[in-house]
């Protein structure tokens, strides 16, 4: 009989640098939850090196150095590029999970090119403030959303205002 | 003396006056407040109160979370609000602004409050942490978040949908 392949996760997340109580520690946490309790995948989490990735210690995830003190924009490009040449060299059919930031949902719609199963998770979709930058990134974060297609939402409320022609599930948020 | 931990930064036109009338009503009590900052004239007036911004103390904040007698989010942009799972799962009484995401994920196992009535949360407060009228159940609150939000029910779903 053939010997079917273990099935590959990869999951993506922008990590700040002077936050920790953000989503993306659960983001991380999760992650690393399954990476130890389902031996029958091999589960990958690229990150970069923020507060929250220092907190879960995980031998199969992979930081992206960036210097904390360049500007957003640049960090922003830096750590896309990271993760789409970190993650270009995996088997296609390997499954890509993006946590919401921009960095990482970039990434996503490129690797979709390759990746055929890529997601992305989303907390909340709320617009914090109606400043032209924050706008700007929202109406980005929407539209990448959109090209990724398959989202996957940890509150229904969230995701019964989300219109799209995609994908949509829900999973709730893991509480550790 | 009760210590009562807030999220949430006050809304700068509807807020700030309100926070005021809060921090007096309660000024025999510890507040630990994570918000952004508010500036200096105003933290200056509160020194019992303990301004959090951008928490990066993981240590810092499991004290605080065991340590409270109640907690309180007043913030008024949320998708889930993990803060207060986190405090159910320590049994700790919650009150939230009533928010329809909130109350979507959390349904009757916490306290609200309409956004921005203040005049509300106080007496509610006053309930929960001085005369022992606060009537939820806690443990109750407690399994709610085990049977729907445990890391093992969220990943089983999760594989689900992408396996």
């Amino acid at each position: 009989m053939k010997d079917e392949k273990q099935k590959i996760v990869i999951a993506l997340t922008s990590d700040p640098y002077h936050n920790i109580y953000g989503y993306a520690l659960v983001f991380i946490r999760l992650f690393d939850y399954v990476q130890k309790n389902k031996p029958d995948l091999s589960v990958v989490l690229f990150s970069n090196d923020g507060t929250s990735s220092k907190v879960v210690n995980n031998a199969h995830f992979k930081q992206i150095r960036l210097n904390p003190s360049s500007k957003l924009l640049r960090k922003f490009i830096e750590l896309s590029v990271g993760f789409i040449r970190n993650v270009w060299k995996y088997d296609k059919h390997s499954i890509v999970i993006a946590n919401a930031e921009i960095p990482e949902l970039l990434a996503a719609c490129v690797l979709k090119m390759k990746f055929k199963r890529t997601y992305c998770l989303i907390q909340d979709l709320c617009l914090r403030d109606t400043s032209p930058a924050s706008r700007m990134i929202h109406s980005l974060r929407m539209f990448l959303i959109r090209c990724i297609g398959n989202v996957i939402f940890t509150n229904r409320h969230t995701m019964n205002q989300f219109s799209m022609k995609g994908n949509k599930f829900y999973i709730g948020n893991p509480i550790f | 003396m009760k210590n009562i931990y807030f999220v949430g930064t006050p809304n700068k036109e509807k807020g700030i006056e309100e926070f005021h009338k809060l921090a007096l009503e309660f000024k025999e009590h510890h507040f630990f407040w994570f918000c952004f900052k508010l500036g200096e004239g105003i933290e200056k007036m509160y020194p019992r109160i303990e301004f959090l911004v951008g928490f990066d103390n993981e240590a810092m904040k499991e004290r605080i979370k065991q340590d409270m007698d109640a907690f309180v989010c007043c913030s008024h942009f949320e998708g889930f609000s993990l803060p207060i799972a986190e405090a159910m799962m320590l049994r700790k009484p919650v009150l939230a602004y009533a928010l329809d995401e909130v109350v979507d994920v959390y349904d009757d196992c916490i306290e609200y409050v309409q956004p921005f009535d203040f005049d509300r949360m106080i007496v509610k407060l006053r309930e929960i942490i001085d005369n022992n009228a606060y009537k939820k159940d806690l443990y109750k609150a407690e399994q709610y978040i085990l049977d729907h939000y445990s890391p093992d029910k969220v990943t089983d779903k999760l594989l689900d949908i992408i396996l």
